[in-house]
């Protein structure tokens, strides 16, 4: 099997690599964690064998840098009596920034990772386990959760406005 | 790729699956990061030019792939360069040289430049392969494209001007490098010579083979000042008709071509009278007159010499061929072909068809052609590269020369 040039790699996968990072750091960092995943991805890709899932491969990439993006942002945080509101980022009212990241952000991280990694990615819970640890009954429960959880906040939220 | 569930694909309904404008900015934003990081091993562009679309790859060394895409798959070619150079291998838009060369080739086509100062990385010249990237930039379109060109330089006081005055502006930038072949006197074919100059790297003007020049120096100075072909003709191959022992065929018109003043063919046979299975041509050359070295990928070439002499450089061999003497030349084999003193008559078989197509669609119908008759370069280029083949060097320069000039890679 032959290896395919990189810019294939980037234009078949970079898509669904941004609505991953998008769905688990939110539209702020989401392109930082997109930009490292990548740029780290091409430096070895060279070592990587030719008949690997590239999938699953820049998703466990992906999750390691969006884990990198959410630190950062934590500690970038300065705590304060209050929280703010949070000023949608695209400023679109009623775009995906603002009122799903609004949702998929209530989640705890391991539920909207297994969602964006099952559902956007399309990996399978087995392979989801392998990048998160854990079982694949129990990230395939996280999922369930997730989506459960975004039912409530999100598609009846949508359907009352 | 991802789950179809609908409760899914309803909820992520507002993310966009393909956001284009994103996907832009990221991409360059990673072209930039892994130039910075020095990971970024292949760039690649494709540019607009009047003789259609090239990709050009470029490497950190220099311009490593020019692919004639009228002719190449785009896909296949960066597939090859993942294969051979590095998988690192990202579209971008000037990085690595690649503005500088673009710059370059639009020059050259505006007619403003006659030779390219591009860096070139040669890894991926193995062998005789070194296809479009020696074609275009080591040697130029024009000058090299056809079996005539020798002639179309001799007849071009431009090109004359170029050799002598390699580093002399061009007077006129805004016009095109010379396609047609005009006849001039020799004296006025050399405008340089009135001064009394020569340049380092001009062949001596007196003689005939000019050939011979060193093919790096012909290369880089321009186009070989050549011999005129007048006189050097022989009667014999100057009548009306081909040979009283050829018997026109019943539909004798549209099969009679000259190609610039030194080759004229009859096509006895053509491909389409052998649903392609091969084609038979009777080639009339003019003594001295020699074909750029080539390659067929896609057919053999078979010639019987009728009259006169032919020499022929193919692979290791060298062999002139006498009246009777049969040579095969086979596919992927560098060659060049030269016709002797007295020029040549040689019956042409390419199998499968293609030389008699190459004629018919890029030589001179005879009952059209005038003295002045030259060639259109451009369009014998598009046509010998979709036919497969490969124009390795200019005229006088062997197989031998090539595989001299090869790096080590």
């Amino acid at each position: 099997m032959r290896r395919q040039p990189f810019e294939v790699v980037v234009d078949r996968y970079g898509p669904t690599v941004l609505r991953v990072c998008r769905a688990v750091v939110g539209p702020a960092a989401a392109e930082d964690a997109w930009s490292e995943t990548f740029l780290s991805a091409m430096r070895a890709y060279p070592e990587l064998r030719p008949e690997s899932n590239l999938e699953a491969w820049l998703v466990t990439i992906a999750h390691r840098k969006a884990i990198d993006q959410l630190r950062a942002e934590r500690r970038r945080a300065i705590p304060t009596g209050e929280v703010p509101e949070r000023p949608s980022p695209a400023g679109v009212p009623g775009g995906w920034e603002s009122d799903l990241w609004a949702a998929l952000r209530t989640l705890p991280l391991k539920q909207r990772q297994t969602v964006a990694y099952h559902y956007l990615a399309g990996l399978p819970y087995a392979e989801i386990a392998e990048v998160l640890g854990g079982t694949a009954e129990a990230a395939r429960r996280a999922a369930a959760d997730g989506i459960a959880a975004l039912r409530r906040t999100y598609l009846e939220g949508v359907a009352r406005s | 790729m991802s789950a179809r569930n609908p409760v899914a694909e309803e909820l992520f309904a507002a993310l966009p699956e393909a956001d284009e404008a994103a996907q832009r900015r990221l991409h360059a934003r990673l072209a930039a990061e892994a130039a910075g990081a020095g990971i970024l091993d292949v760039a690649y562009r494709t540019i607009d030019t009047p003789v259609g679309t090239l990709l050009l790859a470029a490497t950190e060394r220099g311009l490593v792939r020019v692919a004639y895409l009228p002719n190449e798959d785009a896909d296949e070619v960066l597939a090859q360069l993942a294969e051979r150079v590095s998988p690192r291998v990202l579209r971008d838009p000037g990085r690595l040289g690649l503005d500088e060369a673009v710059r370059e080739i639009d020059q050259y086509f505006a007619g403003s430049r006659k030779r390219f100062e591009l860096p070139l990385d040669f890894s991926l010249s193995r062998g005789f392969r070194r296809d479009v990237l020696a074609r275009l930039l080591e040697i130029g379109y024009g000058r090299t494209a056809s079996y005539a060109a020798v002639a179309a330089a001799a007849g071009s006081p431009r090109a004359v001007r170029a050799v002598g005055g390699g580093a002399v502006p061009p007077r006129d930038p805004q016009r095109r490098p010379a396609r047609r072949l005009r006849r001039r006197p020799r004296e006025q074919a050399h405008p340089a010579g009135a001064g009394g100059r020569r340049r380092v790297g001009e062949p001596p003007r007196s003689g005939v083979h000019r050939l011979a020049t060193p093919v790096r120096a012909a290369a880089t100075t321009g186009p070989p000042p050549v011999h005129r072909l007048e006189g050097v003709r022989t009667q014999a191959l100057e009548g009306d008709e081909m040979s009283p022992r050829t018997p026109a065929p019943a539909d004798a018109k549209g099969r009679d071509f000259v190609l610039g003043d030194e080759v004229r063919v009859r096509i006895l046979t053509s491909g389409a009278e052998t649903e392609g299975r091969h084609d038979f041509l009777d080639c009339v050359q003019q003594a001295g007159a020699a074909t750029p070295l080539h390659l067929h990928t896609r057919y053999e070439e078979r010639l019987f010499l009728v009259a006169g002499s032919l020499t022929v450089w193919a692979g290791d061999e060298t062999v002139t061929l006498r009246p009777g003497d049969f040579y095969t030349i086979p596919t992927d084999t560098p060659h060049a072909i030269k016709a002797g003193p007295d020029g040549s008559r040689a019956v042409l078989v390419s199998s499968p068809a293609a030389f008699g197509e190459l004629i018919a669609r890029t030589a001179t119908p005879a009952h059209l052609a005038t003295a002045d008759t030259g060639i259109d370069h451009e369009l014998f280029m598009k046509v010998t590269t979709e036919l497969g083949d490969q124009v390795l060097g200019p005229p006088g320069q062997t197989p031998k020369d090539l595989a001299g000039g090869k790096s080590p890679a």
